[in-house]
């Protein structure tokens, strides 16, 4: 059984006094098994949170269903299970992180001694230990982010839903959120993370969905949707005579700042390198390319607006 | 339970922490205790003046604070997103709305007990008695202003809060109004007029009834059946209002 | 989400509460607690100035009250004939705020002293029977203070000398727990008046047993004791309050012996 089943889920957003909706996300059916991340993907508006909202009970959706773990999204054991890290966080500034974790904690039926358990292995999991006793207005955008992970975590959920976790954060805190989400993964639990960053995406990612005015562009594996390419860039240096020779396998060396480079399918890799070896050359690199999934996702939106502009 | 429980509770730490809130409860406690000073003005009837000024002051304040204070439970944590934790949470929507208002009850409450308590003791500064009674007024006065903060709740969820804001105030002047109503309903021609402006009357909570300022300064009795009846009209009119609140919280989409 | 059926269920129960909330507010309406008459909208509340009427409309009729109150007493210190301005305040400040009892003395004060001196002589008997039709309403709406008994049947004593009328008023105010023995004092006197000596010497030795150094009800108990049978003082009093009455355009007492029906 699928954790998440979403089966023609559709949103459209009227106005109050009636007329011309907005269609937010369109007969969306997917299915995220236990233990993936899942990517959800798409520019503003295509439909991502949105369809997050749906799935948390905070909108309705107009057709179709969702349900999480086999239930209704509205079950509370179906919250029981589940975590949330919003984009860009806000939270009581009044309260201090520990306060915060210790409030959100309240909501589940956990004991006194569990609770504060939880809360210190969270503060320790973010690295927000010595920041504990501050206000949460004086956080800045990265402790935010931090203790917005530590809340999704405080009842050690079986899904987690982080929507843009490392939005606004410099290098290394973005750095350190990725690794808590692979560790994550290796906890085996089942992760939707929801991000513009596709080069994160295809670090984190088992799998991928492209959303794009709330469509369901493409869904797969990385291996699925990005194949590997079929030929590969040889990078050398080597004497003009290989040149020719290289030119005589029906290839086209490109001669850059003393160094060549030569695009070869993957079964004509062995000869090439018998032609560096054979003049006395030096190999440098050897470099298979795979389209990127920016790549992939700018190639299907363009499809889809020539299709339906 | 336990999320009610909690929400209130971090309601009642947000709000005290809230500028507006500090800002109404000084001001109002800083005009009770101008009032002490104005009464010079005519030494016979001192006592009575700081009484009626003061409860005044508690019930003018005591709405601002009402209105305020209920406009600001659900539009801000949807703005600010808040709200969005909480529901992923295993709390139910009625569990939320409930929480919110509890803790307005809440801060309502010390509201006016410190406003009252502050009058009784400028009152015994000035004439070297305990008006206890006067606590009486401060309670009915609370439970007035706790429909009025459950209204503009569940107004808030269907409104903008300025419109929340203009029509808690309307509700105030309708609620004071109903005396009025009702005396041009017992004037009334014919029974169907006097139907139609007693039924008007109902739209909104009679809040004059739990009015019992001039009575408690003039020291007039009130018997018990009295505060009986006011509590079963209170309790109806706010499960009411509260289900409503629930039933058009629940609908909303987040 | 709330499941339609519920939904339904919950509008049922809400449309039949808020229908209960009728019943339960005619109910408050006859309860003898309810003090929720209003008045009738009042020019004279702008003599208060504008807060008085922001007040008003407010619902807060006291603090309009009030305010009409201090403009009324800066009336009275201005001097001259400032009474004729405070009467329509004091009588907007008696509808405002029916428990207000000293604007209902004041008024009536105003009407049978200060307004009655200044009437002409046709118009004088109207002014003191306004002092005490104002007293009279006065005590509808405050019948558990015992200070508006008092003012009527003090202005029955002093400005009407019709202590027949004062003598049972009297009798109403010391039946008040916190009336003050003076008013024991003021029945004793009205008695003496009527001539009925024994019931005074009786009320003398009331106000004795209740406040043991009374020395007023002594004294006048001992000259009684000695005086009980002069009829000459009684008659000069008697003819006395007569040539007042004459002079405030009052129709002449008969002597009090010749009255059947006494209090």
């Amino acid at each position: 059984m699928a954790v998440v089943e979403m089966q023609d889920l559709t949103k459209v957003y009227r106005p109050f006094l009636g007329g011309l909706g907005v269609l937010a996300v369109n007969q969306l059916t997917l299915d995220i098994e236990q233990g993936e991340t899942f990517g959800l993907v798409g520019p503003n508006g295509s439909g991502k949170t949105t369809t997050i909202k749906l799935l948390l009970g905070l909108l309705y959706p107009n057709k179709g269903r969702c349900r999480l773990f086999g239930k209704k999204v509205f079950a509370m054991s179906v919250k029981e299970r589940i975590g949330y890290m919003p984009e860009a966080p806000y939270f009581y500034d009044h309260l201090t992180g520990e306060q915060l974790l210790h409030y959100y904690a309240s909501f589940f039926a956990m004991s006194k001694s569990r609770r504060r358990e939880r809360v210190e292995a969270l503060l320790s999991m973010v690295g927000m230990q010595e920041r504990r006793k501050m206000l949460l207005r004086h956080y800045s955008r990265g402790m935010l982010q931090r203790i917005g992970l530590a809340q999704a975590m405080i009842n050690d959920p079986e899904l987690l839903i982080l929507d843009e976790p490392t939005s606004g954060l410099d290098p290394i805190g973005s750095y350190q959120i990725r690794n808590l989400i692979v560790e994550l993964k290796h906890l085996n639990k089942t992760i939707i993370l929801c991000s513009h960053l596709l080069g994160e995406v295809e670090t984190l990612c088992d799998r991928v969905g492209m959303l794009h005015r709330g469509n369901l562009l493409a869904c797969g594996t990385l291996e699925e949707l990005l194949p590997e390419a079929k030929e590969a860039r040889v990078s050398m240096q080597v004497p003009p005579e290989a040149e020719t020779e290289l030119s005589a396998m029906g290839l086209s060396p490109e001669c850059e700042e003393g160094l060549v480079s030569v695009l070869a399918p993957v079964g004509q890799l062995d000869p090439v390198l018998d032609v560096v070896r054979k003049c006395g050359g030096t190999l440098f690199e050897v470099r298979r390319s795979r389209q990127t999934l920016e790549q992939f996702f700018v190639q299907k939106v363009r499809e889809r607006e020539v299709v339906t502009p | 339970m336990r999320s009610i429980k909690s929400i209130a509770t971090n309601m009642v730490g947000e709000a005290l922490n809230r500028l507006i809130f500090q800002v109404i409860l000084i001001f109002g406690v800083v005009f009770m205790v101008a009032g002490f000073f104005f009464t010079y003005l005519d030494p016979g009837e001192e006592g009575k003046m700081l009484k009626d000024l003061g409860l005044t002051t508690l019930t003018i304040f005591g709405m601002l604070m009402a209105i305020f204070m209920a406009v600001s439970t659900i539009t801000p944590e949807v703005e600010r997103r808040t709200i969005y934790c909480l529901i992923a949470k295993p709390v139910k929507r009625h569990y939320f709305f409930l929480g919110k208002f509890l803790g307005s009850v809440v801060i309502l409450g010390i509201a006016c007990l410190v406003m009252g308590l502050v009058l009784v003791l400028a009152l015994y500064v000035k004439e070297q008695v305990w008006s206890l009674e006067l606590l009486s007024a401060v309670g009915l006065t609370f439970v007035s202003l706790s429909i009025m903060s459950a209204l503009v709740m569940t107004l808030s969820t269907v409104a903008s809060p300025m419109l929340a804001v203009v029509g808690g105030f309307v509700f105030w002047a309708l609620g004071y109004a109903q005396g009025f109503m009702h005396q041009l309903a017992a004037h009334a021609d014919n029974p169907t007029s006097r139907g139609i402006l007693e039924s008007l009357g109902s739209l909104a909570p009679n809040l004059q009834v739990f009015d019992i300022r001039a009575a408690m300064v003039d020291q007039v009795y009130i018997p018990p059946s009295y505060y009986s009846w006011l509590g079963i009209y209170a309790v109806m009119y706010l499960v009411v209002v509260l289900v409503i609140g629930i039933i058009a919280f629940n609908q909303k989409q987040l | 989400m709330i499941e339609p059926k519920t939904k339904k269920a919950l509008l049922a129960i809400v449309l039949v509460l808020w229908l209960a909330t009728m019943p339960a507010l005619q109910a408050i309406y006859h309860n003898p607690g309810y003090h929720g008459e209003l008045a009738q909208w009042n020019p004279n509340v702008r003599e208060g100035g504008t807060l008085a009427i922001m007040a008003m409309l407010g619902g807060f009729r006291n603090v309009a009250a009030n305010m009409l109150w201090l403009q009324s007493d800066k009336y009275w210190h201005q001097g001259g004939r400032g009474w004729w301005k405070m009467l329509p305040l004091l009588r907007t400040i008696t509808q405002l705020d029916p428990h207000f009892v000293a604007a209902w003395d004041t008024l009536s004060w105003h009407c049978a002293w200060n307004l009655h001196s200044d009437a002409s002589e046709a118009d004088k008997p109207k002014w003191i029977q306004a002092g005490v039709d104002v007293l009279r309403e006065g005590i509808k709406n405050n019948p558990d203070k015992y200070d508006l008994y008092s003012s009527l049947a003090w202005l029955y004593h002093e400005r009407v000398k019709d202590y027949n009328r004062a003598v049972p008023i009297w009798q109403k105010v010391l039946t008040f727990k916190d009336a003050p023995v003076t008013q024991g004092h003021m029945l004793a006197h009205a008695y003496e008046n009527t001539w009925q000596i024994d019931k005074a010497m009786e009320v003398w030795r009331w106000c004795v047993r209740r406040k043991s150094d009374d020395m007023v009800a002594r004294r006048a108990l001992k000259w009684l004791t000695a005086h009980k049978d002069d009829r000459a003082y009684l008659i000069t009093l008697w003819e006395r309050d007569n040539k007042v009455r004459k002079s405030r355009g009052l129709p002449a007492m008969p002597r009090p012996d010749q009255v059947k029906d006494k209090p």
